[in-house]
């Protein structure tokens, strides 16, 4: 009878697929570093982007002779550049961009794979046979080398480093969303929803999407950190945002020479970028324990 | 009284392609293996059909057939008297299907609401009423309309079976192929659904298509039961036909292989071999390398089946009168 009762309670408070999740993520301590680490570089992303110069402790652009190179300290805390530039502030303002490309790129990557992948895996054929050669072409090349080819063709600029970069970024979000695919379409529930006069169209949008969605968001939040990095190797090499503007790879690029008088001019751009990464990876991993306990029932 | 076909199954065969390399696709020497072989039976309206044979035989492809999921390479297949693959492009056709493995039969992201009210979803009717035909299905398989919104992952294995029931008859179908439906389950739960199954079948009117490697399980539903061997229909007959009167060795076979609750009683049966390659079957009698009465004739000549009594049909040199 108690047992009835608290069935009963429980089933009033259903949470759905994704809260449960979210509840196990929140349980899992290097998750939540992760988790912390994405949100503030997405918090400090947005607050930057909205509100600009107000809340930068230094103009990023603005030059200083009078405090070049100078060491970290309480009033310039990464310490400053060969202009007088402070290192944090440039750092900060650099934040929206990294933010803006790295989500562009997977959000547009995801987008076609799970098009092209689902068509290619369930409708097979020459439509799988077309759609997988082009992704081999892609695929046969070393993605930052790829990158760069299509950066230095379409000039330097954030937004053509953000089409060279999903150009790039692709054929790995179809290959993974076509394997899912065809391990779906095997399964009962395709079968039964073709006997039930489902279209194809209606089968992939109903079965197969939501059932590829949980791999392909793994795999992306693993992927964001992938993504900041090339990122800045492609800054690095100068085809990202132009000088002055701040960008965490060029800033790298620029500090190198100065590695052994100013250490911590190219040393905190690094930590940043490799900060920024890590809590991507952590976050990722989280989320696809936390998918993959949902399918083991109690 | 003589009822009428639903289903008619005539000369059906089914090659699948063993391998598709680029020398044999070229050469056009494609291997085959037969998985069904001139296969012909008929299921009458309102009967149970079991489908008896051991794993690899053909009883799921055939399954598959009979859905209009795949098409054979020859033979016909009519349902109400049409074409069973027109109807299926048509959307006509009123056969559903229960699978094997509730675990994968239905779609993990999906509401049991959503699941089993899928069938409905190419038709004109309104939230409302999908909601109420759901409610009702629910009910009449034996659930509470609490699990409405849960995940399959939620359920147990009953319950998810009874789901993928409640799919199967929302939209009144008249012919249900039912693929190894209690398979997946402990044997308790066994009993209740083939109860359920029974008790639905009256008042649905339904016909069933049961396939299952249990024999026990067959002979508890099945009106008439049919027993294919490596691709071949070997027996068909009233079920007390099968239980009581086995003719076919391979029959036989199979009923001294269900356990006796008397140990005494047991029937010790021989290692009789492996089920044969389907790639390079058996010349003539698919089963005679196995059997027990295998004479010279055999092994050159497959057996037609041959009418025994009015229910019962055997393919066997044995009980050839010529």
């Amino acid at each position: 009878m108690k047992d009835n009762q608290k069935n009963k309670e429980k089933s009033t408070k259903r949470n759905t697929f994704y809260q449960r999740v979210a509840r196990s993520i929140i349980k899992d301590r290097l998750a939540l570093l992760g988790l912390f680490i994405v949100i503030s570089f997405l918090f400090i992303s947005i607050l930057i982007a909205l509100l600009g110069q107000y809340i930068l402790p230094y103009d990023p652009i603005k030059m200083d002779l009078s405090s070049t190179l100078l060491p970290p300290s309480s009033k310039h805390l990464f310490g400053t550049d060969r202009y007088g530039r402070d290192i944090f502030s440039r750092l900060l303002a650099a934040a929206p961009t990294d933010a803006l490309v790295s989500f562009e790129v997977i959000i547009f990557s995801m987008i076609i794979g799970l098009v092209l992948g689902t068509l290619s895996g369930y409708i097979g054929g020459a439509v799988d046979e077309v759609i997988m050669r082009v992704t081999d072409i892609f695929l046969s090349f070393p993605s930052i080398i790829l990158a760069i080819a299509i950066a230095v063709v379409l000039g330097p600029g954030v937004k053509n480093a953000a089409i060279a970069l999903t150009a790039t970024w692709w054929p790995t979000y179809v290959r993974l969303a076509r394997a899912e695919t065809l391990r779906i379409r095997t399964l009962g529930f395709v079968e039964a929803a073709k006997v039930s006069n489902l279209s194809s169209y209606q089968i992939i949008l109903r079965h197969v999407i939501p059932n590829v969605l949980p791999t392909m968001v793994t795999y992306a939040t693993l992927d964001l950190g992938g993504v900041i990095l090339t990122y800045a190797g492609l800054s690095y090499f100068g085809l990202g945002a132009q000088p002055p503007s701040p960008e965490w790879g060029s800033e790298v690029f620029a500090g190198q020479d100065y590695l052994v008088i100013a250490p911590w001019w190219p040393i905190f751009p690094g930590l940043v970028i490799a900060v920024v990464s890590i809590g991507f990876a952590l976050l990722g991993d989280g989320i696809r324990d936390a998918f993959s306990k949902q399918f083991v029932s109690k | 009284m003589k009822r009428l076909n639903l289903v008619e199954v005539t000369n059906l065969t089914k090659d699948f392609p063993l391998s598709r390399g680029l020398i044999e696709v070229l050469s056009r020497k494609r291997k085959f293996m037969r998985v069904l072989d001139n296969v012909s039976f008929s299921v009458l309206k309102g009967e149970t059909l079991g489908i008896v044979g051991e794993s690899g035989s053909g009883k799921t492809t055939l399954a598959r057939i009979l859905l209009g999921l795949i098409k054979p390479n020859s033979g016909k297949v009519t349902f109400m008297g049409e074409d069973l693959f027109k109807l299926r492009k048509l959307n006509k056709l009123e056969v559903q299907a229960v699978f094997q493995d509730p675990d994968s039969s239905l779609d993990p992201m999906l509401q049991v609401k959503d699941i089993v009210s899928e069938p409905l979803l190419n038709e004109k009717m309104s939230k409302e009423e999908v909601k109420k035909s759901v409610i009702e299905m629910l009910n009449r398989v034996g659930l509470s309309e609490e699990i409405m919104n849960r995940y399959p992952f939620e359920l147990s294995g009953g319950q998810k079976q009874r789901v993928a029931i409640a799919r199967a008859l929302i939209k009144k179908p008249k012919f249900i192929v039912l693929d190894e439906p209690t398979s997946a389950l402990d044997v308790s739960i066994q009993a209740q659904l083939l109860n359920l199954l029974i008790k639905l079948q009256e008042e649905f009117g339904l016909t069933y298509l049961f396939i299952s490697h249990n024999v026990n399980v067959v002979n508890y539903v099945s009106d008439r039961v049919a027993v294919i061997y490596a691709g071949q229909l070997v027996e068909i007959g009233a079920v007390d036909d099968l239980i009581n009167n086995p003719l076919h060795p391979y029959t036989k076979l199979l009923s001294a292989c269900v356990p006796h609750p008397n140990p005494e009683n047991r029937i010790t049966v021989k290692d009789f071999g492996e089920v044969p390659s389907l790639i390079n079957p058996p010349s003539g009698c698919r089963f005679h390398p196995r059997c027990p009465y295998a004479m010279e004739i055999c092994k050159k000549i497959s057996p037609k089946l041959e009418k025994i009594s009015e229910t019962h049909w055997v393919a066997c040199h044995l009980f050839n009168k010529r």
